[in-house]
């Protein structure tokens, strides 16, 4: 246990500082969103004001009232949330391949480690799950940030005033951040969760069996698709013709998806230990 | 003593490994010899379940390998097992973290004897010296066995040399050393014992002194012998 | 200390040998102290195996003694010292009959020569 804090604080740090440049990013990034919007709008606003001769009172009224969904809805906010999915990705990916490839092959120390190798495993894991949720979290309090700042901008008589809620349900991507239930949470994050495991497991199988690998970690990701799948696909008209509840097919993902877990650790755990190669 | 026994490795259907047997004391210097390619790196790697074998036995002191044969024997690979962006003392520390067979007091003893600075950045170290914090990270464990894989191959003569005191000085004395080399001239006198390797087995092991003492001949008459004959 | 091995005799042998024409030619003198087998070892790089070896051998020889605790210091008994010197003459002598037997030389040409050498060289031996 000790080992497995040390070797995730050790992997986390090695990432670190992506993640604040990430971070970074996203925030100015979006920033340029608010600004951009809003000085478009007031440009519009008072462009309209003139050529119309128009009082300010006259002009409010037919002119549509702007809110923070406007923001959302500009590449440059929902630009930086795709390129720091993209850049989970790649380091899902990254964080094992590059400890074999390169000058210095840090893998030899990693396995001569007098530690259960499960727990590179393990801190690897932990380090893109805390790196997601890090990046979720900086979002959700970055959006509040740029709401104050989009407030500072437009007048209150010009804006309309959203919930935070509505607004994060705007958008799908937006809704995946914060999901609205405890339901919605596990299928999101269990899957997202489940997906790393896999990929990992893929790896490792790669990483193991190199060019066979790579053939039997497409077919293990495609059994273990099919797996967490299966309990829809028998529900449908031409087998079951929906025999059980949305309910009950609810809960038999979150026990196939366990077992889905399971099998990829127990997996990964044997390769690690046994089948792995410098 | 580390064991093998008639250990088979193949990659595919390649044959590295056929059938090794041989044994390396603790207290000695062994050396495997052999040509590159002939399997010294895979004798080594599978020894620290770095590689898997598909058949055959590897024992340290009696026992299989698992994590705790990881405070018992280090391996020192020919190449550099520390992250670039690590400075020595960084390195250090984080062996230090992990390893309770980590003796500091060894470690700045070699830093001196090697004239490295703790500061220093690993991925600005020249290749001896990348080789030599290599050999730091291996030899400030106080464990009985140490693997080196090619400890003096690309370097230059100086370095070679230093490397070469190590083995004559107490940092080496009472452990067991296995070591690989296809190029025995700078260490001939140091070793005790000798294991010639040539596609996949072993041809000949035996001890250099008792070789010169009752046949008169040096390892490289052996190899001599054994290669082209 | 430095030796130039060669790669065909035992290690060893060729350390109580280098320590034979020391003490012979007086460089080590009786009684004097040693280094520590771990000490030689790195000063002539050589396995600190082969040194222990040489210190066994040397030491059943009656060459060197070691107390308890203390340095090995070479012997300082007349008669192993007498049997040394006597050992390197018959073998300097042996090596020296072999090679004027094998160009058939007589020998008392052979041993004028040695006269006349052994009187200039008287001095400067230091090889």
């Amino acid at each position: 246990m000790k080992n497995f804090i040390k070797l995730a604080n050790f992997e986390f740090n090695r990432m670190s500082k992506l993640l604040f440049a990430l971070m970074g990013f996203v925030l100015v990034v979006q920033l340029g969103a608010v600004f951009y919007e809003t000085s478009t709008f007031m440009s519009k606003f008072n462009q309209y004001m003139e050529n119309e001769q128009l009082t300010r009172e006259q002009a409010l009224m037919n002119f549509d009232t702007i809110s923070f969904g406007a923001v959302m809805g500009n590449i440059l906010f929902f630009g930086p949330i795709f390129i720091c999915v993209g850049a989970i990705l790649f380091y899902i990916f990254l964080i094992w391949y590059r400890d074999w490839l390169g000058k210095n092959t840090f893998v030899y120390r990693l396995l001569m480690l007098p530690t259960e190798r499960f727990n590179i495993f393990l801190s690897k894991l932990t380090t893109v799950l805390m790196a997601t949720f890090g990046l979720v979290a900086f979002q959700l309090v970055a959006i509040l940030i740029e709401r104050s700042v989009f407030n500072l901008l437009i007048p209150d008589d010009l804006r309309q005033e959203v919930y935070f809620n509505q607004l994060m349900n705007t958008y799908p991507f937006t809704r995946i951040l914060l999901p609205t239930n405890f339901d919605e949470f596990l299928i999101f994050y269990g899957t997202g969760i489940l997906s790393v495991v896999v990929i990992f497991t893929v790896i490792l199988l790669e990483r193991s069996f190199r060019i066979k690998g790579i053939a039997l970690g497409i077919l293990y990701g495609l059994a273990m698709v099919g797996l967490v799948l299966s309990p829809i696909i028998i529900n449908e008209e031409w087998f079951l013709d929906h025999y059980f509840y949305l309910s009950e097919i609810f809960w038999i993902e979150v026990v196939v998806s366990l077992i889905a877990l399971a099998l990829s650790m127990i997996i990964s755990r044997k390769l690690l230990n046994d089948k792995v190669r410098v | 003593m580390i064991e093998f026994k008639n250990v088979v490795k193949k990659y595919g259907r390649k044959v590295v490994l056929d059938g090794v047997n041989f044994t390396a004391n603790k207290g000695e210097i062994t050396c495997l010899i052999g040509v590159n390619g002939v399997g010294k790196t895979t004798i080594m790697n599978a020894i620290m379940k770095l590689t898997p074998v598909q058949s055959g036995e590897i024992l340290v002191d009696g026992e299989k390998v698992t994590k705790k044969t990881f405070e018992k024997v280090a391996f020192i690979p020919d190449a550099a097992t520390m992250l670039p962006n690590m400075k020595i003392e960084e390195a250090m520390e984080f062996m230090d973290d992990f390893y309770t067979s980590w003796n500091q007091s060894r470690a700045n003893e070699l830093l001196d004897f090697f004239n490295l600075k703790k500061k220093d950045k690993i991925s600005s170290l020249s290749k001896g010296n990348t080789a030599k914090v290599n050999l730091l990270m291996g030899l400030a464990l106080d464990v009985d066995y140490i693997l080196m894989d090619e400890p003096f191959s690309g370097i230059d003569i100086f370095t070679r040399e230093q490397i070469a005191e190590v083995f004559t000085s107490h940092l080496i004395e009472d452990r067991g050393v296995i070591i690989t080399t296809h190029e025995i001239n700078d260490i001939e006198h140091l070793i005790d014992k000798a294991v010639l390797l040539d596609n996949g087995t072993i041809y000949k092991e035996f001890n250099t002194e008792t070789m010169r003492e009752d046949e008169g001949k040096s390892v490289i008459d052996v190899m001599r012998e054994v290669y082209r004959g | 200390m430095k030796i130039k091995f060669n790669n065909r005799d035992p290690v060893y042998v060729q350390v109580i040998r280098h320590f034979k024409n020391q003490i012979a030619k007086g460089f080590l003198e009786p009684g004097q102290a040693i280094p520590s087998r771990r000490e030689l070892a790195n000063q002539l790089k050589i396995n600190p195996n082969t040194a222990q070896r040489a210190f066994k051998e040397m030491e059943e020889e009656g060459l060197i003694k070691t107390e308890r605790n203390q340095p090995s210091r070479v012997t300082s008994d007349e008669n192993i010292l007498q049997d040394l010197r006597d050992e390197l003459i018959i073998q300097a002598v042996n090596e020296f009959v072999h090679s004027v037997k094998s160009i058939n030389v007589p020998l008392d040409d052979a041993l004028n020569l040695v006269k006349q050498k052994y009187g200039k060289e008287k001095g400067d031996l230091d090889d």
